[in-house]
């Protein structure tokens, strides 16, 4: 038997009228840090990347089309493209954090935080009791 | 899995109509689970393991079906997870909590987890408000909303006018966010 030890846990959040697993960051710009925004993330540990929308990199004093650029995946067999930038991810209870995210050349209407951010913490859901648990350490 | 649904869907909507009835502090919802032998990180109490205890002060209790919460308020709490003792006297009829008049209807026993909230998290007040006025939100479908407080201080279609709207009214970290619209048709997946 395994067991995984959790500092946190967090109850999914209602949006349109169902529950799913959201994490509140504030994104600042590394070079900026009076720039910011709290964006609410969607825990997706089926995406390997993490994906915000590009008009936020704009926003946060980013040049958008400067950074590398990413093809990100559907399901539906299209792409999404989208420039890396490095960002600081501040959260409340699990401090900072640096990450190298995806922002979009398209509006998408979900954030997500995929496993690059899951590679930072430790991280377990138990879908039955609608919840999600962290740990600051991976 | 046509047997499985209905059960998942019972326990989604035990999950939403808790009965709270509350000494102490409420939490804000994030915490540990601790056992009562040891009191290690990630691990539970079930009812019939725990002979008696009290409440502690700053505890609260959450009853759904079949399972005890006990959840600690205010921030800090961590460091005086020894003083929280928990009742939990299982009498051969119906086990009772002093101070509550909480009972166990089920007999079956109970799971108690002990909750902490560490801080506040970032913009409580704004996803409480999206909890609560979720209709009031309709209205601003496939739209870009700015939330400050329980204020919604822009919205539009073009985000970029949501944000620079926000930083007008001095708003430093503007939390901005996408209404999607509601249909129960839907299944929403990451991409």
């Amino acid at each position: 038997m395994w067991t995984v030890s959790y500092l946190f846990r967090f109850p999914y959040r209602t949006v349109t009228g169902d529950l799913f697993p959201l994490v509140m960051l504030r994104v600042s710009n590394p070079a900026q840090p009076d720039l910011s925004l709290d964006v609410d993330a969607y825990l997706d540990s089926g995406a390997q990347r993490s994906l915000f929308n590009g008009w936020r990199a704009q926003t946060l004093g980013l040049n958008l089309l400067d950074g590398e650029t990413k093809l990100y995946g559907s399901t539906s067999g299209s792409n999404v493209e989208a420039r890396l930038h490095r960002v600081n991810l501040h959260h409340e209870n699990l401090g900072d954090f640096e990450l190298e995210v995806g922002f979009s050349l398209v509006q998408i209407q979900r954030e997500l935080l995929g496993r690059d951010f899951f590679n930072l913490v430790q991280i377990g859901f138990r879908e039955r009791q609608l919840e999600y648990y962290l740990n600051t350490t991976p | 899995m046509a047997v499985l649904q209905p059960a998942i869907e019972d326990e989604r909507k035990a999950r939403l109509t808790n009965i709270s009835p509350t000494i102490g502090v409420g939490s804000l919802g994030c915490g540990l689970t601790m056992s009562w032998t040891d009191w290690r990180v990630g691990t539970e109490i079930r009812f019939p393991d725990v002979p008696h205890a009290t409440l502690g002060e700053f505890v609260s209790i959450h009853w759904p079906t079949d399972r005890l919460v006990v959840e600690q308020g205010p921030s800090g709490m961590h460091s005086r997870v020894d003083t929280v003792t928990i009742f939990a006297g299982r009498e051969p009829s119906a086990p009772r909590l002093p101070n509550t008049g909480v009972t166990d209807p089920s007999g079956r026993g109970m799971t108690l987890t002990e909750r902490r909230s560490p801080a506040p998290g970032l913009r409580e007040r704004e996803l409480e408000w999206r909890r609560t006025h979720a209709e009031t939100l309709r209205q601003f479908e496939n739209e870009w909303v700015a939330l400050e407080g329980e204020e919604i201080i822009a919205h539009n279609r073009d985000p970029v006018q949501v944000f620079e709207e926000a930083r007008r009214r001095g708003i430093r970290s503007p939390y901005i966010f996408y209404v999607e619209p509601t249909d129960e048709n839907i299944v929403r997946i990451g991409l």
